[in-house]
């Protein structure tokens, strides 16, 4: 734990016992979300996200290649996260730290096992020749909660990427089967918080990622940090993010449509 | 506005002052700001309209970590300028705080004024040649300090600390009346 | 095969017409005109200072910093402070994904932008310090050194780091055998010659120049007095910025 959190840490639980959060919001309450998307015309889909202070700029990169050989009619998914040291004092330069690499994991297993994108439709020869979809996160302002800013930038960027045209065959627009959306909430003591933001997250015990896709099934979940939680939080939250997330995903069905 | 390099008078008027740099019998601005002149004392500086890198001087208020504690002093790494929390800090971090710094009645043993590990206010007495601290004064001293035993955070009971899990009692010389306050935090109702 | 294929490229080198009968470029340019550029100061919350350009198709982002102590300790100079630049390309910044992480090419013009600012920042004052400033290239068209030196040079001037000057970046080059100001990317590959310069616009002295390509003498004169002629726009456009960011006009 950094010094500051350290320091503040009494405090921001001595708040929470008052039913209080530092920023003033509810346990439920997320941050404003502003989505646009298409903003970097080198990418076959972008979208730039903020979650309060926290930006995210996503982007999607098709390339063609062979398919791996036990899904040899399907498209392949990479998704990569950078913590560029722009985004924070705390970033520093270098390949990609075991944070960077569970925040690029929890990300792509969200995207994947929610069926975001029907991989079969990305075959272009059986065997031979598939679309592979990169979606590279690129963290520019850290002010907590990149699990979730993330999700929602790998949504709206596959939302609206299109799939370039190749060999004759006409672009089309990147095929959608689901939109997972994802809730992360911090554990301080006994509060459990959704949206943690920087100083939230920088105390928290325990962190508990949940990602629900559009008819209520659980498609990824991620447990962090060194504190615990109990089988009767795991269903609290189970609720909560089941509610919350049908909220958010109106807000990105919104701001991808304008 | 000035711009930083733009020729703001002549070094036979005017004393180069904060926000400025002499080149050639001229002085120029050195930061983005707005120039003031002080005909008094003849000394043109610039006043920067955006942040200012932290720097610290004497009279700052500061808080730091005590990372060593020796016979005669100890050593405390700077964590933030109070005000301006989340800036870095521009300079080196380490300074020394004399054991003739921690009160203004006299300390026989440092030991009783901090543990390592413990955070504190303190003002900046000097920058050169070597930063150094003072508790002297209102509202300075220990901020948080933490169970010797299980590490857990102290509470102030009357005079001494508390740890809150295990119950055992520490005392420091001077305790802040900021004591558990938090650091860089704007709270919102 | 592959010798087919250097066949075909160099023939359509040969074919594209990069200015036409007018003068005009592809992008409807005057030779010595700039593409439309537009700069932002403070973008961004966690930075010291921050700044952000867009500069024709170029998008780049500019974070500073510090000073703050430099680490490890062996990297400090105890007489002054070291500027420390990170010039990156996001991954999707071009057409062809480019593989995240630092390349040859990206260390080599960090280490020329880290010098061009080190020799603007008051760099004395700050002794045993580092000013980190990161450059983040979201979207590339040709010339992103460029378009990242002016926006760090304004990120710097938001975090209000002393410096002697600004810096501004500005290319020009040679296309169909003219000399051309601020290629964009078709000009770049298969132009002739490209000529990146930044200076201090006050006094026009010169912290950053790169050439390739095949240039006369003549040529490398007239190329070097528009790209100077071009940071002196950029110049302005970034006093601009500035005053903008304090509610200016």
């Amino acid at each position: 734990m950094d010094i500051m959190s350290l320091v503040n840490k009494d405090f921001i639980k001595a708040r929470l016992k008052e039913g209080k959060r530092i920023d003033g919001r509810g346990f439920d309450d997320v941050r404003d979300l502003e989505i646009t998307t298409g903003l970097i015309g080198t990418a076959e889909g972008s979208a730039l996200v903020r979650l309060g202070n926290t930006r995210i700029l996503v982007g999607v990169k098709l390339a063609v290649d062979k398919p791996f050989p036990d899904t040899p009619d399907e498209g392949i998914l990479i998704t990569n996260a950078e913590l560029r040291p722009a985004a924070s004092p705390t970033f520093e330069q270098g390949p990609p730290n075991p944070e960077a690499i569970e925040f690029a994991r929890v990300v792509d297993r969200g995207i994947r096992e929610g069926q975001t994108i029907d991989l079969k439709k990305l075959c272009i020869a059986e065997g031979e020749k598939v679309w592979v979809v990169f979606l590279d996160i690129h963290v520019l302002d850290y002010d907590g909660n990149l699990f979730d800013a993330g999700n929602y930038g790998a949504v709206s960027a596959l939302l609206t990427a299109k799939v370039p045209e190749h060999e004759g065959r006409e672009s089309f627009d990147m095929p959608v089967l689901h939109t997972p959306v994802s809730c992360t909430f911090a554990k301080i003591d006994s509060s459990l918080l959704l949206d943690p933001g920087l100083e939230e997250e920088g105390v928290a015990d325990a962190r508990l990622t949940i990602v629900f896709d559009e008819e209520k099934n659980l498609r990824a979940m991620q447990k962090g940090l060194d504190g615990s939680f109990k089988r009767d939080e795991i269903k609290e939250l189970m609720d909560r993010a089941s509610r919350k997330s049908e909220e958010i995903r109106k807000i990105i069905d919104q701001k991808v449509k304008l | 506005m000035v711009f930083p390099g733009d020729e703001i008078g002549y070094s036979e008027e005017y004393l180069c002052g904060k926000g400025c740099y002499e080149k050639d019998g001229r002085i120029k601005a050195s930061v983005f700001g707005e120039v003031s002149i002080d005909n008094n004392n003849k000394l043109l500086e610039v006043k920067p309209l955006k942040g200012e890198p932290v720097i610290l001087h004497p009279g700052d208020i500061v808080f730091g970590r005590i990372s060593d504690v020796r016979s005669n002093m100890a050593i405390v790494e700077i964590i933030a300028k109070e005000g301006e929390e989340k800036k870095s800090i521009s300079a080196l971090k380490n300074a020394t705080l004399f054991v003739s710094q921690i009160s203004d009645s006299y300390v026989k043993d440092i030991s009783d004024a901090f543990r390592i590990g413990d955070v504190i206010k303190a003002k900046v007495l000097q920058v050169k040649p070597s930063l150094q601290l003072t508790m002297k004064g209102d509202n300075l001293g220990v901020v948080k300090a933490f169970c010797r035993r299980c590490k857990s955070t102290m509470r102030v009971v009357g005079s001494r600390l508390q740890c809150f899990r295990c119950k055992t009692f520490e005392s420091r010389i001077k305790i802040s009346e900021d004591y558990c306050k938090p650091i860089g935090i704007k709270e919102v109702e | 095969m592959m010798d087919e294929v250097i066949k075909d490229f160099d023939r359509e080198k040969k074919e594209m017409k990069l200015i036409d009968e007018n003068g005009k470029r592809i992008d409807g340019r005057s030779a010595e005109e700039l593409r439309p550029v537009k700069m932002k100061v403070g973008v961004l919350n966690r930075a010291d200072g921050s700044a952000y350009i867009e500069w024709g198709k170029n998008k780049v982002v500019a974070a500073v910093y510090g000073p703050r102590e430099a680490q490890p300790r062996h990297i400090q100079n105890p007489l002054k402070g070291i500027v420390q630049a990170r010039y990156n390309m996001v991954s999707f910044s071009v057409t062809d994904r480019k593989r995240p992480g630092p390349d040859r090419r990206s260390i080599e013009i960090s280490k020329i932008i880290s010098e061009a600012l080190e020799a603007a920042v008051i760099t004395e004052s700050f002794p045993r310090t580092t000013i980190d400033v990161s450059m983040e290239v979201l979207q590339a068209d040709a010339g992103t050194r460029c378009a990242g030196l002016t926006a760090a040079s304004l990120a710097l001037a938001d975090a209000g780091v002393p410096m002697k000057d600004l810096v501004v970046a500005c290319a020009a080059g040679k296309v169909d055998g003219q000399v051309v100001l601020d290629l964009l990317k078709e000009e770049d590959n298969y132009g002739q010659a490209d000529l990146p310069v930044a200076i201090m616009p006050k006094s026009e002295e010169v912290v950053l120049l790169q050439m390739d390509g095949h240039l006369t003498q003549e040529e490398f004169d007239r190329a070097l007095s528009m790209a100077i002629e071009g940071c002196k726009k950029l110049y302005e456009m970034q006093k601009e910025a500035l005053k903008m960011s304090v509610g200016g006009e």
